[in-house]
């Protein structure tokens, strides 16, 4: 497995931090995180419950489980990425080249990185938790994401479906993603791509 | 795979880490897997608050719709929309030009059009008081008092004649 | 897994033909392609192996055409 040093925030102190980004998770990777991050989940969807925030309100992936995905890491075409930092987990994604090409008018049908799933640890998410531990991690990822899109020759197109949440709609808009309204085949999630121009401006942005 | 070597520029990514903070970066075939499909959106009347705000401002620049549409760089489509207040409103950077054309800070109305998380929450107390203080005390133009005279005589007639049949 | 393996191919002029008009309309290099028609290739058998059906869709007539193997 490789990894790449990168840095996160601290979000209470403000601090840049130093942390890894590894590129080639393995199945015991994804269990290592499930193993500490579902307790968490779990605790903090009790302490919302005995809040009085009622059921339909609870951030439901607290269902999910990287687990029950690690079999896809099996695939080539699919892409394991984790920020470790602190001996713990901090963010996850998978992402697949095949089976995605790009729908913007200018790149239709061109490959691009597809990102599956993505997800910060519960302690790093506001909707879990009331002061989040640390932050910039789904960035970090997304330019995992338009890094790994460079590099297999697909000009840093990237494709993912949004969480149907404004206010994470508006995160990756302003990242420079255009949205291409609900799909029908995901259920109605909203659809965004990264133009291979868009991808490489974000790159610059952090440069 | 290489080595990759991340962006190093700090201020971007404590910019970044302030952005991601009011949402959750996540992608949505986790939120697809594990049923996080019901949709926070907007409410609706904090929606129509923001559409009369931007209206009664734009008439007050004594700007039409066509004109506001041009100096803001928006489609005219997207502009009515966003004043008639109906549909939920997707376009950030629309409402972020709208707002610069009418020289307001965009920051409120992003919050009014449920696109970013509300941290004020007198401002949707203001905004439907707001929305309250104009119905309550608008008087009606006089298309809309020949339409209400219309309605009354077509309705409230075909209704007594029925009683009487 | 940075390492690389070097393996010399052999391809009938059609083939190269057909690497080549897909590297140009993907805007990929040749080696790209294969690689990307080996995952392809991988991914649907695995699905396949699992039970799971694959088909091609008409979008104008909706019609299905099941694929058994590839």
């Amino acid at each position: 497995m490789s990894r790449s040093p990168v840095e996160i925030v601290d979000c209470q102190t403000r601090q840049t931090v130093a942390a890894w980004l590894h590129d080639e998770l393995g199945a015991l990777d994804l269990l290592d995180a499930e193993i500490v991050w579902m307790p968490e989940r779990m605790k903090s969807v009790a302490r919302m419950l005995r809040s009085g925030v009622v059921e339909e309100d609870l951030p439901q992936h607290s269902h999910w489980n990287w687990w029950n995905k690690a079999y896809e890491l099996r695939m080539l075409a699919t892409g394991g990425f984790g920020i470790h930092c602190d001996g713990q987990w901090q963010g996850l994604m998978m992402t697949t080249t095949v089976g995605h090409a790009a729908r913007l008018p200018e790149q239709l049908d061109k490959p691009l990185v597809y990102v599956k799933y993505l997800e910060s640890a519960p302690w790093n998410v506001r909707a879990f938790v009331q002061a989040p531990k640390y932050g910039a991690i789904g960035t970090r990822l997304l330019e995992a994401a338009v890094r790994l899109s460079v590099a297999e020759g697909f000009s840093g197109r990237v494709g993912l479906h949004a969480l149907p949440n404004p206010a994470t709609e508006l995160f990756y808009q302003r990242r420079g993603l255009i949205g291409l309204g609900p799909d029908a085949h995901m259920e109605d999630l909203p659809y965004y791509e990264f133009s291979s121009a868009a991808a490489n401006a974000f790159l610059n942005e952090g440069e | 795979m290489a080595e990759m070597e991340m962006n190093q520029n700090r201020e971007w990514l404590l910019r970044m880490a302030d952005e991601e903070a009011n949402c959750e970066v996540s992608a949505g075939g986790l939120a697809q897997e594990a049923g996080l499909l019901k949709r926070s959106g907007p409410n609706e009347s904090a929606r129509l608050s923001l559409g009369k705000f931007l209206e009664l401002s734009r008439r007050q620049m004594h700007e039409s719709l066509e004109s506001l549409a041009e100096k803001a760089g928006v489609d005219l489509a997207e502009l009515t929309s966003l004043e008639r207040g109906k549909s939920p409103v997707r376009n950030a950077k629309t409402l972020e030009r709208v707002a610069a054309a009418l020289h307001v800070d965009v920051r409120p109305l992003l919050e009014l059009a449920g696109l970013v998380s509300t941290t004020d929450e007198r401002l949707v107390r203001i905004a439907a008081q707001f929305s309250a203080r104009l119905e309550s005390v608008k008087p009606l133009e006089p298309e809309e008092e020949r339409a209400l005279g219309w309605f009354k005589e077509q309705a409230f007639q075909h209704r007594s004649k029925s009683a009487a049949s | 897994m940075d390492e690389k393996r070097t393996m010399t191919l052999n391809l009938a002029a059609r083939e190269m033909e057909v690497l080549e008009e897909l590297a140009k309309k993907k805007e990929l290099n040749k080696t790209a392609v294969l690689r990307q028609a080996l995952r392809l290739y991988q991914m649907v058998d695995e699905k396949l192996s699992r039970g799971e059906t694959l088909f091609f869709e008409d979008k104008i007539t909706k019609k299905k055409a099941e694929v058994f193997v590839l």
